[in-house]
């Protein structure tokens, strides 16, 4: 059974862009872009990746920078109870955040980079 | 269950710039890994960010003549049972976290690790060698300051596009026309060699300027491109007699490209920068980067 995980950037989820489903198996790799930054990269194509950067509060002069904590959620979404088709990983229209990834304040979502 | 793998480098700030700090990454996506000196560098493919398709690099530093173990090690961690699936491999973040302590794979420990350095390669990028066999070779006279000539290939159609980059800080401009450029310690500065067999037979050179060359004083913005059958020329050689593959004939200006669809050097040659004009005394560059397009076709 395919894993799916969806993200929503509390804009509505009705117009592009503001929300995302992908299965899990597209993720290409999840990188810090600065302190309050992190991109998940999915694969859509040879050439083309959609990308969503959560921001998050800076942790980087204390516990370390949050891309571990995402990183160790997505993951751990992405291995979730087989039964469930889709996660929902950061919800940001109805406030649900898997783990412990209630730090993300606000996400940006690009497709086809 | 499928594994992903995080590696973090002592501090965790930036990334997506082809230094990314820390990488986390599907253990699927492992291509391999290559044995250096006291370093096995691992690659994985298609873990690009904005910057397209190519390949992550995870550069482990460990007790020297350790690669072998440090290959099985990485192997055992992929196939391992985990915990989520997420899998620590090497975490050196304290460089500014300070309530943090380092992680290192159990499978890891013994290995004498004591970094990771992380960087992104995008497709067609081929590692520059001071070899005088390869296409993407160059002397040890063309190393700028800042970079070793870069080199990119790509396939459109039948045709072989081989892309040269050149950063110019460092290297120094004799205020002669003719004379190579390089850096003044002198060595060969060729920054390319026709390698038909790599490069198919080379049909068009273009040559663009990406960032304005600045010197402190006197810099030379007439650059001309020449090949020659010697590899060994270097900072401040005539080689006016060689052929003239790209003749500027005038300043560079950032953006522009010069073209050549003729005389484009022959087969084994080594190409270099020139001094295309005088420009009021010799001068070091700071700044400057060049970048210059072979194209080729295979021998029909």
């Amino acid at each position: 059974m395919k894993k799916f995980l969806y993200f929503a950037t509390g804009n509505g989820a009705n117009l592009s862009e503001e929300a995302y489903i992908a299965e899990a198996e597209s993720i290409s790799c999840i990188i810090p872009l600065n302190n309050t930054t992190t991109s998940v990269y999915f694969t859509k194509t040879d050439e083309n990746k959609d990308k969503i950067a959560f921001t998050h509060d800076d942790t980087t002069a204390t516990t370390g920078h949050r891309c571990k904590d995402i990183a160790k959620a997505i993951a751990t979404a992405a291995n979730s109870n087989p039964g469930v088709n889709m996660v929902s990983v950061v919800d940001l229209d109805n406030k649900v955040f898997f783990n412990n990834l209630n730090f993300v304040t606000s996400m940006d979502i690009t497709l086809n980079l | 269950m499928k594994n992903y793998l995080y590696f973090a480098e002592a501090d965790v700030e930036t990334g997506d710039d082809r230094l990314s700090e820390a990488l986390c990454v599907p253990a699927s996506s492992y291509i391999g890994a290559d044995p250096g000196s006291g370093t096995t560098t691992l690659f994985f493919k298609n873990a690009m960010g904005d910057l397209g398709s190519g390949e992550h690099k995870v550069v482990i530093s460990h007790t020297a003549d350790k690669n072998k173990e440090v290959m099985d090690a990485i192997i055992s961690i992929m196939n391992n049972r985990s915990e989520g699936g997420f899998v620590v491999v090497a975490d050196f973040e304290t460089g500014t976290a300070v309530s943090k302590s380092s992680v290192i794979n159990k499978e890891l420990l013994g290995l004498g690790l004591s970094s990771v350095a992380i960087t992104e390669t995008p497709v067609g990028a081929i590692t520059g060698r001071q070899n005088i066999t390869l296409a993407a070779s160059h002397g040890a006279g063309a190393v700028s300051t800042e970079s070793s000539p870069q080199y990119y290939k790509a396939r459109q159609g039948r045709d072989i596009i081989t892309t040269v980059a050149v950063d110019l800080t460092g290297l120094a401009n004799k205020n002669s026309v003719g004379d190579v450029i390089g850096l003044a310690a002198g060595s060969s500065a060729y920054i390319f060699k026709y390698v038909a067999a790599e490069t198919g037979i080379i049909y068009k050179i273009e040559m663009t300027c990406l960032e304005l060359p600045t010197a402190s004083s006197n810099v030379g913005l007439d650059i001309d491109l020449f090949s020659s059958s010697n590899a060994a020329r270097a900072y401040d050689y005539d080689i006016s007699g060689a052929t003239q593959v790209i003749a500027a004939n005038t300043d560079m200006v950032l953006g522009d490209t010069l073209q050549n669809l003729a005389d484009h050097g022959a087969a084994n040659d080594y190409y270099y920068l020139v001094t295309g004009n005088t420009h009021t005394g010799d001068s070091t560059y700071t700044a400057g980067k060049l970048m210059i397009k072979f194209y080729g076709h295979p021998q029909i």
